[in-house]
């Protein structure tokens, strides 16, 4: 066992909330993540709408734990990722979950704007599989591996 | 100035002021003595009576008769010393009741003497002694108390006869007294009785008294003066020579009668020397006061003389002063000032019309305007044309009327002038009329201003028409409103049909509008300004108008509004125009978002699909390599290539898009920065083809600094990219023309047929293969798109082998009209 996976194991599974409204991607992130199936469970939110009925366990989504991250897709339907991510950062209650803006947007206006509702970083989804694979890896590994995530309540 | 005086006599001449003073201070002391001399006399007199009268009672006949050998005093004598005395008195303390009561008693006693002399009797009622007296004393009583009653009646007519009386008595007493002085009997008339001596003294104190008194009468007035001398002479004369005639005819008479010598004429003699001595010395006396009188008169008359002349001088002063304060008067006035006699001659004017005339005042006058120079057309008319002259208004004035010439044209040094003259009807002494009074204002600036402000209007009506446009001036505190035509050419209303009321112009507005316009109105009423705008029904046609209004409000010292002047303007055009432009505008402001839109569109959801399609084509051949044959990968590898080359062009023409959209507000800049800053994003390249960058000395201009770094960086890019065997030697040079700059760079590299010099800088236009070299065929485009926002020009010149060179240029000034495309833009 590795020194990360020790890590893994202290702390439990990981609580992951992708909110993307486009299945392809969250297969994509599923299979990017799933290596480590073990280690991490992942909710889906396909809207804005659904992604605050989770985090609130409201609905379908009572019972559900409450997630230790947030990969949010900023061009959601009914309510876009903007609001999510102002809501949640609004809320006592949720804006301690890191945020991780997960988006093709390469427009600074985007990503100004992200930063300025307080997520806690911004990512581009690359073009390549490659590319795209390893940044979820290392999604996981920063946020659960490196940083230090505030007590679960 | 007639003398009035010559024909007043003596008596009426006046002594002048100093010489009267003087005069009344001689007669005050005058009058005091003879006041004493008077009182002395009559208390003399009274107690001589008395005594005498003491001794007829008491039997002394030494206080009678002095001596044995004297004539004793008579009883009726010493009664009428004593009446006399104080009436003498009484006469001089003013009490004339007494003194008349006295001297009648008197003069009734000695009546009774006379009549007993002339043979009648008198009861003997008071048991006197004897009235008899002697029969010059009896004269001399009577006249005395005669005297004493005409002054005690105290009128002037008498003054003389009193003088007479007086001097007739003083004259027989004198004489007696003589007579017993010399020893010739002139103190009795031939046989009769003689006057006693100390009756004698009476008359004599009491005459003096009465003299006195006339003489003090007589001591103011010059004439009486002289009469009460020559009397006094003559008859002092007269009475004398009669007595001492009486007297020297008596003692002839003794001698005559003892028969010791024989008749002489000798008292007859005597008389008429006498008589004639006094004539002469009464004429002498007569004379010698006339002369005085005279000389007193020559006197007076030389004062006066001297006055009149000291009277005249100053009168002469007085008129010189009033004609100078005339002639300052007139000259102060800057209007023409003129004064014409009957024949229309100047006789008066003043300096202003002098000058007019370019003569001296003394020149002027005397002459009649045409021989003054004025133009004799302007003077005498000319009735042929119907010209009134000026002389018409002359001679109006001259029958009497007073006449007012507005605009008269006048005829001045500098050149022909209005006036506004006034002529009025100079009348004489009698009320006739003499001449003309004149003055004529200059009124030529007013005129002239006039007429500029009369042009003025007319230019402003000119101008209202012109801009739609028209005034107002509001009366807010009589509620009146005065338009001008103009105005209520914009509302439709007939000219002068306005009401002129609020509630008038309330009506025209549109009741939708009303409430705004009112509230701006409002407003204005506080801050002074008034802008608003609405909209109207025109009457004339019934459209609908907008209407804005400017104006000011002015307020009273209490700053209430009180007046409101301002244009209304038609501005339904440009209401029209403005709102057709702010259509473009949001049509414009709508594509312009439509063109971000779609530039997200192509960022985003465009790519998005393309990155499943790659992805998952990849994830493909990754998990089922070993299951996929050779052309199975080579196919994937295709699908894979074309995904990411699409997404590649898709972001190459969202970058071109940005060129309008995303650049920057133009600042200076520094073209050798901008060229640094390109080479910086190069360095990698350059190192790897061993590029060798070289420049001139750039210039700064105005423009997006990071847009020009861009055009640098891309045609840099390209002379490194289609570089041919030799290392890149790349040259940017700068080079002025007229009010450009031109940049070029000059490479060394493969070039290209001249023919696809213009075809190159079209969007996606390659002359190469993708195999041989990679690109979109963007770059060029984005050059000139971003040239072309620099309002500039870009073109290459090349040969295949021979290297080519891509030039550009921009403005050396700044371009503001770029600015405002980009705000439009940005709107």
């Amino acid at each position: 066992m590795t020194n990360q996976e020790a890590m893994k194991v202290e702390i439990g599974p990981l609580e992951i909330l992708l909110v993307e409204d486009n299945p392809a991607d969250v297969r994509l992130t599923r299979e990017a993540l799933n290596s480590d199936r073990l280690w991490n469970n992942l909710g889906v939110a396909k809207d804005g709408v659904e992604a605050m009925a989770y985090l609130r366990r409201e609905g379908r989504f009572v019972g559900v734990t409450r997630p230790d991250l947030i990969l949010l897709d900023l061009n959601l339907p009914k309510k876009d990722g903007r609001e999510v991510l102002a809501e949640v950062k609004a809320d006592a209650s949720l804006r301690l979950i890191p945020v991780v803006v997960l988006t093709t947007s390469t427009e600074d206006e985007d990503i100004v704007k992200a930063y300025g509702l307080h997520c806690n970083c911004y990512i581009t989804k690359p073009v390549d599989l490659r590319q795209f694979l390893k940044v979820v890896k290392s999604i996981e590994d920063f946020w659960f591996a490196v940083v230090k995530l505030p007590p679960k309540r | 100035v007639r003398d009035r005086d010559t024909s007043v006599g003596f008596g009426s001449v006046r002594i002048p002021e100093d010489n009267r003073e003087a005069g009344s201070h001689i007669q005050a002391v005058a009058g005091l003595t003879a006041e004493r001399t008077v009182n002395l006399a009559g208390i003399l007199t009274a107690a001589l009576g008395l005594v005498v009268l003491f001794g007829y009672h008491l039997g002394k006949t030494g206080l009678v008769q002095g001596h044995s050998w004297l004539s004793p005093m008579a009883y009726t004598t010493a009664v009428s010393f004593a009446l006399l005395g104080g009436a003498l008195l009484a006469l001089n303390h003013g009490w004339r009741i007494v003194s008349r009561t006295a001297a009648g008693g008197a003069g009734l006693l000695i009546l009774f003497s006379m009549i007993e002399h002339a043979g009648g009797h008198i009861p003997d009622v008071l048991a006197l002694p004897s009235v008899l007296v002697a029969p010059n004393t009896a004269f001399a009583i009577a006249s005395l108390a005669l005297a004493m009653l005409l002054l005690s009646a105290g009128s002037q007519r008498w003054s003389s006869m009193v003088i007479v009386l007086g001097l007739l008595a003083a004259s027989i007493g004198v004489n007696a007294f003589g007579g017993y002085l010399t020893g010739l009997p002139t103190y009795g008339w031939g046989m009769f009785q003689p006057m006693a001596i100390h009756t004698s003294i009476g008359v004599i104190l009491l005459s003096s008294g009465i003299l006195t008194l006339s003489w003090r009468g007589a001591l103011g007035n010059e004439k009486r003066r002289t009469v009460w001398l020559v009397a006094t002479v003559l008859t002092g004369g007269v009475v004398t020579s009669v007595s001492f005639w009486q007297a020297l005819a008596s003692l002839e008479r003794v001698h005559v009668g003892s028969a010791l010598r024989a008749r002489s004429w000798m008292p007859e003699t005597v008389l008429f020397a006498g008589v004639a001595v006094t004539a002469l010395l009464g004429m002498a006396v007569h004379l010698a006061s006339v002369a005085r009188l005279r000389t007193a008169l020559a006197e007076r008359m030389r004062y006066r003389a001297e006055e009149e002349s000291a009277q005249r001088k100053v009168a002469l002063a007085a008129l010189t002063a009033s004609e100078n304060l005339l002639r300052s008067v007139i000259d102060t006035s800057t209007d023409y000032i003129f004064v014409k006699d009957r024949n229309l001659r100047t006789i008066l004017c003043n300096q202003t019309f002098a000058k007019a005339l370019g003569k001296p005042v003394a020149e002027v006058c005397g002459k009649t305007d045409v021989e003054n120079g004025w133009g004799p057309e302007r003077v005498k008319g000319v009735p042929a044309e119907g010209v009134k002259g000026r002389e018409q208004d002359d001679l109006r004035a001259l029958a009497g009327e007073t006449v007012h010439v507005i605009d008269e044209l006048g005829t001045i040094a500098d050149g022909i002038h209005y006036l506004d003259t006034v002529k009025t009807p100079l009348r004489g002494g009698g009320d006739e009329i003499t001449g003309l009074v004149g003055m004529s204002r200059d009124i030529t600036e007013q005129k002239l201003a006039l007429d500029e402000i009369r042009l003025g209007r007319e230019r402003l009506a000119l101008a209202q028409k012109a801009g739609h446009s028209g005034a107002f001036d509001w009366d807010i505190r009589n509620d009146v409103n005065i338009w001008t035509p103009e105005v209520e050419a914009l509302y439709g209303i007939e000219p002068g049909k306005f009401g002129g009321r609020y509630e008038d112009w309330e009506a025209l507005v549109l009741p939708e509008d009303l409430d705004r316009a009112r509230a701006h109105l409002q407003n204005s009423l506080i801050t002074g300004e008034f802008a608003a705008e609405w909209r109207i029904r025109r009457i004339s046609d019934r459209e609908i108008r907008w209407l804005a209004a400017r104006a000011k409000v002015f307020f009273d010292k209490e700053r209430r509004p009180i007046r409101m002047i301002g244009i209304n303007t038609d501005v339904t055009e440009r209401k029209q125009a403005g709102a057709a432009l702010e259509q473009s505008v949001r049509e414009l402001a709508r594509s312009n978002a439509e063109l971000q839109q779609f530039a997200y569109v192509a960022s985003h959801d465009l790519q998005e699909p393309l990155r499943i399609v790659a992805s998952f084509t990849q994830l493909l051949a990754d998990r089922y390599s070993d299951k996929l044959d050779q052309d199975a990968r080579e196919f994937i590898g295709y699908a894979v290539d074309g995904a990411t080359r699409m997404q590649t062009l898709i972001r190459d023409l969202l970058s071109l898009s940005r060129v309008g959209t995303k650049g920057k507000d133009f600042g200076m800049v520094q073209f050798d920065e901008a060229l640094g800053q390109a080479l910086k994003n190069l360095q990698f390249a350059i190192r790897e083809s061993g590029a060798l960058v070289t420049h001139d000395a750039l210039p700064a201009a105005m423009g997006d600094s990071s847009q020009i770094a861009q055009v640098f960086q891309n045609l840099i890019g390209n002379a490194v990219k289609f570089r041919g065997a030799e290392p890149p030697r790349i040259h940017v040079s700068a080079v002025r023309t007229g009010d450009e700059w031109t940049f070029s760079v000059r490479d060394n590299g493969i070039g290209f047929e001249p023919q696809y010099s213009d075809r190159i800088f079209a969007v996606f236009q390659r002359l190469h293969g993708l195999d041989e070299y990679a690109g979109t065929g963007i770059g060029l485009a984005i050059c000139k798109k971003i040239v072309e926002r620099h309002h500039g020009r870009i073109w290459a010149e090349s040969k295949p082998g021979s290297g080519s060179t891509f030039s550009f240029t921009t403005p050396t000034a700044g371009v503001g009209v770029e600015q405002l495309v980009q705000g439009v833009e940005t709107a």
